[in-house]
């Protein structure tokens, strides 16, 4: 893959995390094809997984947690064919691939038709770039949302397990942004798209009228070379609003409704080598589209990351989600109504292309009630507390 | 695809078989692409059957055989591979992605548990991240999902000397998920152990509930239960004239299973896989000789299943080559069940036995191109019906006669 200006531009948009940026820095794997400019790249991702105790039926609820417990997994195999817009030229035309197969893709849920598969399109669209003041990019089909910290990667996530605000973020859209990048600091996207997705190709009508879209925004501030240690530090502001009739996109009843997600988030470099922070807050409403919603989930969280030498490095992360939205069988949608969960992982890069690291996460009810455990299917929660250890093995290619 | 000297090493472990070696020998062509390590190759597998007489309701229940292949013309399935084999650093690393599309991808069967078993015309054959840690001769590493360590025949058709497969081949296990080790200890010994989440090949399945895949039901093991396996290759040295390459190989897999060869009650339940096989170079050039004992205990029953075949293959120019099979196959469950693992739904006293004979003509016309011709004769031992007739269950011969081409391209 190759990485020009703006998508280093992008990436300051939030639309890559902390930890991924770090991951762009390193040389990449990409396949060129015949078709000179354009290359295939993808990562194999596995894991062996460890839920102390006994009992699954009940499971923090991240996302792609499901069905992992307790047992060796094979998470996902992505293949990405790309060929960016040129910007050299002033109407450059790309494109980008990006397809899931395995367990993960049937949680990433973008099937048109619905039902679970162990293919998924991610992304699927169309890169364009107009003459436009400083440029500007448009996409058009299906891609990743522009909201969050975390990203559908794990492989470019600091920690292998997802947070609770990754989880109620909408993963894809199927529509039309476009970015454009106001200074050198300042940047933004704007989009419509035909639901909150993940489905492609969804609609909102006939729950709504024809004409009812998903709108998104975001703007991202980027500290200026002249800043010192701060130089690079990004803040990103975004917020979606639209028709959400999938349960995947978070704070949902399963019956469909209008939907408004917030997201603040922004990475720091410190004073510190090797030390960077990060902190997210998402909040997705439902009907009332307002921060005091008929149903909402909300999740804060903070980010170190520490590069301790070339091939270790630590990665930590808190975080407490609210929420009073169920699931059609009645469970809260994070588990508990209150969620505090820490996620602490040990990176070691002994394999070239080769992402190893362990994971110990504890995810705690605060909630009072259980939330955890039971053995059999449909089984009530028999533990307030979580803990689950890990091993993550990944090959990018 | 290169193949390295470990690389070798591991096809005497018995993981590439007989037929696979010869077709290794051969130039692969890959796709290269501009990371030259990584390649991208794979085939597409099409045949036309003519199954003899009338009825096609009870066919013989080899893997990837159905009354949907009968008397026509078929796709069998489309195979893509990605992948970056290990090099010889000490601290290797590489990846491997096969991916199934077409009728092949639904036996299979790899659809993973999130999906609850559902069929489809796409399924992950095989995805591992390989590594290599420098322990002793080199300890080779598989994490992910990959191909059962045990059989003589591939699941790959091109890699088998038949285009049809055998009873044992059938009633192996096929595909695993979880972590496999192989080391060889010297030139002529080699070994594998893994574990695995079940001895099915459901991607990512579990033997534990809550855990429920239809039509199975919720697993009952418990939460630490997993599939263990292990494998021993004894390859003849050079110094054994003739013999030399010759291969003994013998592995185990035991584990949870729904035990989906035949439907039967208690299900699910443990299994345990034995297979023992061998292929013999000959003072006869381009003969080679080959065989192998398959045999499954299914725990909670007092079943009697298993296969011995032999193997001959005859390259008899560049391009001309002749391949023979002849099986015997016991397929025997449980007293008063009156059905086999199978040969489920037939009605077949206590048990079925079959003898099946396989002929192949191989010529190799086109660059890239595997076109044969086949016959197969699949016999009931026993005294009972067990093949043809229009109504599943009843079948009403006990021959079955199958003609078939098959032609596959590798790329």
């Amino acid at each position: 893959m190759s990485h020009n200006a703006w998508t280093a531009v992008l990436a300051g948009a939030g639309m890559v995390s902390l930890p991924a940026a770090a991951w762009a820095d390193e040389k990449p794997s990409a396949l060129l094809t015949e078709v000179a400019p354009t290359t295939l790249s993808g990562y194999v991702d596995t894991s062996a997984q460890w839920n102390l105790g006994t009992g699954n039926a009940n499971t923090p609820p991240y996302a792609f947690s499901g069905g992992k417990a307790d047992g060796f997994n094979l998470n996902v195999v992505k293949l990405t064919l790309d060929k960016p817009a040129d910007l050299k030229e002033d109407w450059g035309a790309g494109y980008k691939v990006d397809l899931l197969f395995g367990p993960d893709a049937n949680a990433l849920a973008t099937q048109s038709t619905g039902n679970l598969a162990d293919l998924g399109v991610k992304q699927a669209y169309v890169a364009l770039h107009a003459p436009v003041g400083n440029g500007l990019d448009f996409k058009i089909g299906v891609w990743d949302t522009i909201i969050g910290y975390e990203v559908t990667e794990s492989i470019n996530n600091p920690n292998f397990t997802r947070s609770y605000g990754y989880t109620i973020e909408p993963p894809t859209h199927t529509g039309i942004q476009a970015a454009y990048q106001i200074s050198e600091a300042l940047s933004a996207i704007v989009g419509v798209a035909d639901t909150f997705g993940p489905r492609i190709n969804e609609r909102a009508f006939p729950a709504r009228a024809e004409s009812y879209k998903t709108y998104l925004g975001s703007l991202t501030l980027t500290v200026p070379k002249s800043w010192g240690f701060l130089a690079g530090a990004t803040l990103t502001g975004c917020i979606i609003n639209g028709y959400n009739s999938s349960a995947n996109a978070g704070a949902n009843t399963g019956f469909g409704a209008d939907q408004t997600s917030w997201y603040v988030g922004g990475s720091l470099n410190t004073p510190i080598k090797g030390l960077k922070v990060g902190a997210a807050y998402d909040y997705a409403g439902l009907s009332a589209q307002s921060l005091s919603g008929a149903n909402y989930a909300n999740a804060v969280a903070l980010y170190a990351s520490y590069q301790a030498t070339e091939k270790l490095s630590l990665h930590a992360r808190g975080e407490y989600a609210t929420s009073d939205a169920l699931t059609a069988a009645n469970i809260p949608i994070l588990g508990a109504s209150k969620v505090v969960a820490a996620t602490g992982t040990l990176q070691y890069d002994l394999w070239k292309n080769v992402l190893s690291r362990i994971e110990f996460r504890w995810d705690h009810a605060a909630s009072g009630s259980p939330a955890y455990g039971g053995e059999a299917a449909g089984a009530a929660p028999t533990k307030k507390d979580s803990f689950i250890l890990l091993a993550n093995v990944s090959y990018k290619f | 695809m290169k193949y390295n000297k470990w690389t070798v090493a591991l096809a005497a472990l018995g993981v590439v078989s007989f037929a696979s070696a010869v077709n290794a020998e051969e130039k692969a062509s890959p796709v290269m692409t501009a990371l030259s390590s990584t390649t991208i190759s794979g085939y597409v597998d099409t045949s036309a059957e003519w199954n003899p007489g009338t009825g096609n309701a009870n066919l013989p229940p080899y893997k990837f055989n159905g009354a949907n292949k009968a008397d026509g013309f078929n796709l069998d399935v489309i195979q893509l591979r990605i992948d970056k084999p290990l090099d010889e650093q000490d601290w290797a690393a590489g990846y491997r992605a096969d991916f199934w599309f077409g009728p092949d991808a639904n036996t299979l069967g790899t659809t993973s548990a999130f999906a609850n078993g559902g069929s489809s015309d796409f399924g992950i054959r095989q995805a591992y991240v390989a590594l290599r840690a420098p322990v002793g001769t080199g300890l080779d590493l598989k994490m992910g999902v990959f191909d059962s360590i045990i059989g003589y025949e591939s699941i790959e058709a091109g890699n088998n000397p038949n285009f049809t497969r055998s009873y044992g081949h059938s009633i192996e296990p096929q595909t695993m998920t979880g972590l496999l080790a192989s080391y060889r200890f010297c030139d002529c010994l080699s070994a594998s152990v893994g574990v695995a989440d079940t001895w099915n090949s459901t991607i990512n399945d579990r033997a534990f509930a809550p855990v429920n895949v239809a039509p199975y039901g919720p697993r009952t093991e418990a939460e630490s239960y997993k599939a263990y396996m292990g494998s021993i290759a004894l390859t003849a040295p050079d110094s054994m004239g003739f013999l030399s390459g010759s291969t003994l190989y013998a592995g185990a897999v035991n584990g949870f299973a729904d035990v989906s060869l035949g439907g039967l009650s208690p299900n699910p339940a443990t299994v345990t896989s034995y297979y023992l096989g061998a292929t013999v170079a000959t003072p006869v050039t381009g003969l080679r000789l080959g065989g192998s004992f398959d045999y499954i205990d299914i725990h909670p029953l007092n079943n009697d299943i298993w296969s011995l075949a032999g193997y001959l293959s005859y390259q008899a120019t560049e391009k001309l080559s002749f391949h023979a099979r002849a099986e015997y196959f016991k397929d025997k469950v449980a007293d008063g069940l009156f059905r086999g693992a199978l040969f489920a739904a037939t009605p077949t006293k206590d048990r079925a036995e079959v003898v099946a004979l396989t002929a192949t003509v191989q010529y190799d016309l086109w660059k890239n191109v595997i076109s044969r011709f086949e016959v197969r004769w699949d016999h009931s031992a026993s005294g009972n019906n067990l093949f043809g007739g229009t109504v599943g269950g009843t079948p009403a011969e006990k021959n079955s006669v199958l003609l078939a081409a098959n032609v596959i391209y590798k790329f």
